[in-house]
């Protein structure tokens, strides 16, 4: 039995299921919830190209699946890249039944979990960029529905991916072309320009990031969470694949400059338009702008330790996502409009919380998961590119004062302080239970960050090892 | 599969040269230019019927009958969706009243020109990464490109951004197939264009939700 065709089919049959099950919200959160967890067993236990004796049978996982003259082949290195997927996948389940989701969004989370693998997976890595399209339409079916019906969105995020997969398959004609002519230089120079292009625009780098803060205000919170934090962590997975995979990529200086770059400049766009905004999508929007731009300039200094910083910066950029998605889930539940938000807020103080702790958290706010990693590049920088540390530092300032002009605005502070809020609350335990508990894990995993850090630096330990 | 690829032979002499070049060339600013979705719907026929024949001068007529079959099911998809939202945009509409040329349709115009001249130096300065196997597909292919991108960039209406991906996805698979015409590949951009037809579907079927809402309160 082949193993990666058996972790790209199960979720895939579950969705076609689910899609059957849509009208009952905790029999798929308990089915997708299940399937990540076997799919999370078979990942970590599951004995690759060896002979094993299971219930008395014998079986043999195969690491390959060779279907059509492609492959799907798993690499040791994927274990813990899938393994922070299926986890996130979990927590964004799980998170999704206490608020507001649109109405596909479990069989297409599902769904695009074979898509992931199967962009993992694939061999050559051409064949992944079509995968790429594929899951960017699977995403549109879940940013938008009936309820939540403003498509600008959807329609910005289908027509950047649209454009950028191109490049890479152009990318990987030249790689193919150039495996024919090795002593063709001019062929590796237009395959690191495509392959560039093609996977920064993917990235959502400006100035084609303009759908994240579009996606943010428009689309339910943890579905918006969900894309940019893992769907666009996937991309990022693809990068990192084509820099393991293709040396000459890797000694190419100047595609790390590009990436220094790139990232430089989603976080000047982030601070220059987070300190605008008058509401919390459009401040999630721009600090999570702002958080991948670190993440590019993280991976930019071709260092070990920056990697592994890099692989920090998402770990805890999915925490704090799902800890304001469920805050801004709860309080805009099945309501996309904000004419009455103060009133939304004033309802249900620990999801307003929630929220404000989770894009606090984003934006880096001390104290809370997602400092540590932004202290550590920022150290970093201050040592090697002091100008990018101080421009990192101002659009940090810029979301933090955002964050208290919009809090200033909408929240009634005094009755937060006073206790008012929390006696006249209609919340329901369960939320508030929930709101309490991811709160406090942000802030546990800001103030011992040495809990997390190994485990997500095994994710691109891999690469770390081979940039030296 | 086999009579799609009967179709393609009997259609070949017509025009798979410079017929379907100005065709294509014709059609796509037509699509960028004009809401009316009658129009619309008719020049979407007639541009992948020509671009189905361009397919013929970089892929074997078999497989250049599998594109006219994806073609076909990408326009019976939007045919559907068109006509369960209806032909007319109304407020949106921007139709020619006698000899006056609204703004909206007069900006199109010049930024079909400029997307055609970007589309035609790209050829004459031979900067694309692409063999080129005949002048005028290459040309009709980044004609293709050029003015899906344009629409991409001018529209805000599902259906038509949906088409502007459409389009630009066929003039790339014309550079493209040249240079990698495996079927799997072919396969593949095949059944992106359906995914990419049916995803704009439900997004404008869900936009007319939304507008229907604003109307209705």
């Amino acid at each position: 039995m082949s193993l990666p065709m058996l972790l790209m089919t199960i979720p895939a049959f579950v969705g076609v299921l689910l899609y059957n099950l849509r009208r009952w919200i905790w029999i798929q959160v308990t089915l997708v919830c299940g399937t990540m967890l076997l799919l999370f067993m078979l990942v970590q236990q599951a004995p690759v190209d060896q002979l094993v004796v299971l219930a008395g049978r014998d079986m043999y996982f195969r690491s390959s699946w060779e279907i059509l003259g492609r492959a799907f082949v798993l690499v040791p290195s994927d274990r813990s890249l899938l393994t922070f997927i299926f986890i996130s996948v979990f927590l964004f389940a799980v998170s999704g039944a206490v608020v507001s989701v649109t109405t596909l969004f479990y069989p297409v989370v599902l769904s695009l979990v074979s898509i992931i693998m199967a962009i993992m997976f694939v061999h050559p890595f051409i064949y992944a960029a079509l995968f790429i399209q594929i899951a960017a339409v699977a995403c549109v079916f879940m940013i938008a529905d009936n309820v939540y019906s403003r498509v600008t969105g959807a329609l910005r995020y289908l027509s950047f991916a649209s454009i950028g997969v191109p490049f890479i398959l152009m990318a990987g004609w030249q790689l193919e072309m150039y495996q024919v002519r090795p002593d063709d230089n001019l062929l590796l120079l237009q395959a690191s320009w495509m392959l560039g292009v093609g996977v920064l625009i993917l990235l959502a780098v400006v100035p084609f990031h303009s759908w994240i803060p579009i996606v943010a205000r428009s689309s339910p919170p943890i579905v918006a969470a969900f894309v940019i934090a893992v769907i666009q962590a996937v991309m990022f997975f693809f990068l990192i694949d084509m820099l393991v995979q293709f040396d000459w990529l890797r000694n190419n200086m100047q595609f790390f400059l590009a990436l220094r770059i790139s990232g430089m400049l989603m976080i000047v766009t982030g601070g220059v338009f987070v300190f605008a905004q008058r509401n919390f999508g459009g401040l999630m929007g721009y600090s999570a702008l702002i958080d991948w731009g670190c993440t590019l300039v993280a991976l930019g200094l071709r260092l070990p330790n920056s990697v592994e910083i890099a692989a920090m910066i998402i770990c805890t950029r999915v925490i704090a996502l799902i800890v304001w998605g469920i805050g801004a889930g709860t309080i805009f539940n099945n309501n996309n409009s904000t004419w009455d938000v103060r009133l939304h807020i004033r309802r249900n103080p620990f999801a307003t919380v929630s929220m404000i702790v989770g894009g606090l958290s984003l934006a880096a706010m001390p104290l809370t998961a997602g400092f540590p990693s932004r202290w550590a590049l920022l150290q970093m920088l201050a040592g090697i590119y002091p100008n990018y540390a101080i421009v990192l530092l101002v659009a940090g300032l810029c979301a933090w004062m955002g964050y208290i002009r919009v809090i200033a605005e909408t929240v009634d502070l005094t009755g937060i302080i006073d206790g008012d809020m929390y006696r006249t609350t209609s919340e329901s335990r369960g939320t508030i239970g929930l709101s309490v508990f991811v709160v406090l894990s942000l802030i546990i995993f800001g103030l011992v960050p040495q809990w997390l850090y190994p485990k997500a630096a095994s994710m691109f330990e891999h690469i770390a090892m081979i940039l030296v | 599969m086999n009579s799609a690829s009967q179709i393609i032979e009997v259609l070949l002499p017509l025009g798979s040269g410079y017929v379907a070049v100005v065709a294509v060339s014709i059609m796509a600013p037509i699509l960028v230019v004009v809401d009316d979705r009658r129009l619309v719907i008719v020049a979407l026929a007639v541009l992948y019927l020509f671009v189905s024949l361009l397919f013929t001068n970089v892929l074997a007529p078999q497989i250049a009958g599998i594109k006219l079959i994806v073609y076909m099911v990408v326009w019976i998809i939007i045919f559907i969706c068109v006509q369960q939202k209806g032909w007319r945009y109304g407020e949106y509409s921007n139709e020619i009243g006698g000899l006056i040329v609204s703004a909206k349709i007069r900006f199109r115009v010049f930024a079909v020109i400029v997307a055609g001249l970007v589309g035609w130096q790209l050829i004459e300065t031979g900067k694309l990464p692409f063999p080129i196997v005949a002048e005028s597909v290459t040309f009709g292919a980044t004609q293709l490109v050029c003015q899906g991108l344009m629409l991409l960039a001018i529209t805000r209406q599902p259906l038509k951004v949906g088409i502007g991906i459409l389009i630009m996805f066929s003039g790339f698979g014309l550079l493209y197939s040249a240079v990698e015409p495996a079927l799997m590949v072919v396969g593949m951009l095949g059944l992106i264009d359906i995914a990419v037809a049916l995803v704009i579907c439900y997004l404008e079927l869900v936009w007319e939700t939304n507008t229907n809402k604003e109307v209705s309160t």
